[in-house]
């Protein structure tokens, strides 16, 4: 029994499910390291979701839906950041809004443009192709788990260390988490806390522009009504137990993912669906309690008092 | 020392100008989306209408659709207002909904005793789902906007189980046939406007906000509640026991919820439907938001929304719009009056002037 928890299937399940919240996570890092609080990630994903569908569609292509993708999930970052940067809208009061706008106008776009609710394929959408890496893909276990996935995928945990080495390791990185500490401060140096907080909004949208394509065109290549069904909420729950770090919102999405791999194996078990699927949000719950109890209580597994000057 | 100030959700900047110019704004978009999609925008304007109030029949669903707003934007107010950002009242809606089923169909009592405890066994399940993230927020300092979020899903999914549990339903049923069985008829709100869905759920929705807006303005307890919102450290200099009271703040407003759950079952559904929920819970949260949390003014956007949800159906069989546009320009709405129009509109006139005040000086 125990390999089936870690059998290939389960484990390129975990990767494809774990892709969005992923994606969508390492770009909200940005804004957590900037405290900006990142309500509004689900709507960008939402609606990029939809966009990258229509951009495939049109052209019939999946670069092109890509791009109608990232592109509209970075405007619609640009509205959010508009609102509560420069209006000074409570952020989460336009999250929630823009949350319920997106939901409405992705559905009325679809009954507009395709007369159809709930759920819309067509063989013009084109979804990005599987790539099977020659040589790897015939290593036994490895080759099935590494090879076999569609860009993005790849895209998305490279990401991982990218995004690791820009927040640490370069000086935009720097004054971003600088932004975040103690922004009069970041202010007295000169730093424009305002731009620094609109590229970490605007990354999110990028960022949840590639997780909402790889929603609709990364495979499936249909779009339904409220697709991003709340993997936005979960990236957010990562972002907030990694704090922003992308290597550990990386293990919490893997996390997520895995549960959700785990849903079919466990529904042969007889576990019936709706608990496994509660899983995930359950799971955050626990990692949330349970990082916050280690952070309290961290003072007890510290051997000596010597101040650490934490990066 | 670093004051703890509560991070309440109002909206600010909110006077009648601003109001009237969102509207003005969001009904123009509104028009352009209806006039895109093909439809006349005043016949749908009109739909709305004459949906709404036109006819026995529309004041009826109106009334059937006010009643749970009402409920749900009650609940959350008491959060708004001490600071408590509950998102998860859509969830605490449906555990209120699902036991109150459950006590409206299973449990045998004379109708006078047996409405009463249906809907109260639906608030207390509300109260209680949401104990859990009332303490992961007062004692961990746990987000309480995730917590909540992710207990939505939670009770989506646990109601939807139980339900199949409870009526041993196969897994490959189809979702719509995943539903308890009717309630007894002790237990069915008494229809005001029968054959309509109307029911005297209208009255016990009057009678939560009656309770709310006495408590605020009249009793000590209330004003502490209130103070809890304003001034988190404050409140506990002052004496007010914060904790034990976020706890009880916190499960008032998923009890509430869960009564507005448990009308709309013992009334309109009678019988709990999985999925039933069209966002009671999120357009409660929102008219609490554009009523700034303020008990008399909620009471009253609560009615303006359930009237245009009922005209929005209405709309959408007579006309071809499709309702979703309502929703759209809702969540629009709450998002234009949280920026201050009439700022806005000065700063835009001041430009405007100074351009061409220095057009004029360069041609002199």
């Amino acid at each position: 029994m125990l390999d089936s928890f870690l059998s290939p299937i389960i484990i390129s399940s975990t990767i494809r499910l774990t892709t969005p919240i992923l994606l969508i996570a390492i770009g909200g890092s940005f804004g957590q390291k900037a405290r900006v609080l990142n309500i509004g990630l689900e709507s960008f994903t939402l609606i990029s979701a939809f966009f990258a569908m229509f951009g495939s569609y049109l052209f019939e292509s999946a670069i092109i839906g890509l791009l109608f993708g990232v592109t509209s999930g970075i405007i619609a970052s640009c509205v959010f950041a508009l609102f509560v940067l420069y209006f000074k809208s409570n952020p989460i009061i336009t999250g929630i809004a823009l949350n319920l706008s997106a939901w409405g106008f992705t559905t009325f776009l679809l009954d507009l443009n395709f007369g159809v609710r709930g759920v819309f394929m067509s063989p013009r959408i084109k979804s990005f192709p599987i790539i099977q890496i020659p040589f790897i893909k015939d290593i036994p276990y490895l080759g099935s788990i590494l090879s076999g996935y569609n860009i993005l995928v790849y895209f998305a945990f490279i990401m991982v260390a990218v995004m690791w080495v820009v927040m640490y390791k370069t000086p935009f990185g720097l004054r971003l988490r600088g932004v975040g500490i103690k922004e009069v401060a970041a202010q007295t140096v000169g730093v424009h806390t305002i731009k620094y907080k609109t590229i970490a909004i605007l990354l999110g949208g990028l960022f949840a522009g590639v997780a909402g394509s790889f929603l609709s065109i990364g495979g499936a290549s249909m779009f339904t009504e409220n697709m991003s069904d709340g993997k936005g909420f979960l990236a957010l729950a990562a972002i907030m137990v990694g704090d922003g770090n992308p290597f550990l919102v990386f293990l919490a999405a893997l996390v997520f993912g895995y549960t959700s791999a785990l849903s079919v194996n466990l529904q042969a078990l007889n576990i019936p669906s709706q608990i496994v699927l509660a899983v995930p949000y359950v799971i955050t719950i626990l990692i949330l309690f349970s990082s916050t109890m280690f952070m309290k209580y961290k003072y007890l597994f510290k051997r000596t008092n010597k101040v650490k000057m934490t990066s | 020392m670093k004051k703890k100030v509560t991070k309440r959700i109002s909206i600010k900047n909110t006077s009648v100008t601003n109001y009237l110019l969102a509207m003005v704004l969001v009904l123009i978009i509104a028009s352009i989306l209806i006039l895109i999609q093909g439809s006349n925008p005043i016949e749908a304007f009109r739909q709305i209408i004459v949906g709404s109030m036109g006819s026995r029949a529309a004041i009826a669903r109106s009334i059937r659709w006010i009643t749970p707003v009402i409920i749900a934007s009650m609940a959350a107010v008491v959060a708004h207002r001490s600071g408590i950002i509950n998102l998860g009242i859509d969830g605490q809606v449906y555990v209120g909904a699902f036991f109150s089923a459950l006590a409206g169909a299973y449990i045998s009592l004379p109708s006078v005793v047996h409405i009463p405890v249906a809907i109260l066994i639906g608030g207390i399940s509300g109260a209680l789902f949401a104990f859990i993230p009332s303490l992961l927020k007062g004692i961990l300092k746990i987000n309480e906007m995730v917590v909540t979020l992710m207990f939505n899903y939670v009770a989506i999914l646990m109601t939807e189980y139980l339900t199949m549990q409870i009526m041993n339903l196969d897994a490959d049923i189809r979702p719509e046939m995943i539903a308890t069985p009717e309630i007894l008829e002790t237990a069915k709100l008494t229809q005001i406007m029968p054959p309509y869905q109307a029911t005297t759920g209208i009255f016990i929705a009057i009678v939560v906000f009656v309770v709310l807006f006495l408590f605020y303005k009249f009793t000590k307890r209330g004003y502490e509640w209130k103070m809890i919102g304003q001034n988190f450290s404050f409140s506990k200099y002052g004496g007010i026991k914060t904790l034990k009271n976020y706890i009880i703040i916190f499960m008032t407003s998923g009890f509430i919820a869960g009564l507005a759950g448990a009308v709309e079952i013992l009334g309109p559904h009678l019988r709990f439907r999985s999925n039933f929920s069209s966002n009671i819970g999120w357009d409660g949260i929102m008219v609490a938001l554009i009523a700034k949390d303020n008990p008399k003014t909620t009471f009253v956007v609560a009615i303006i929304w359930g009237l245009i949800k009922a005209g929005s159906l209405a709309m959408e069989r007579t006309t071809s719009v499709n309702r979703i546009l309502v929703t759209l320009v809702q969540a629009l709405f709450v998002l234009f009056i949280t920026v201050d129009l009439r700022e806005l509109l000065v700063k835009a006139k001041n430009f405007i002037s100074k351009k061409t005040r220095k057009e004029d000086e360069v041609h002199a």
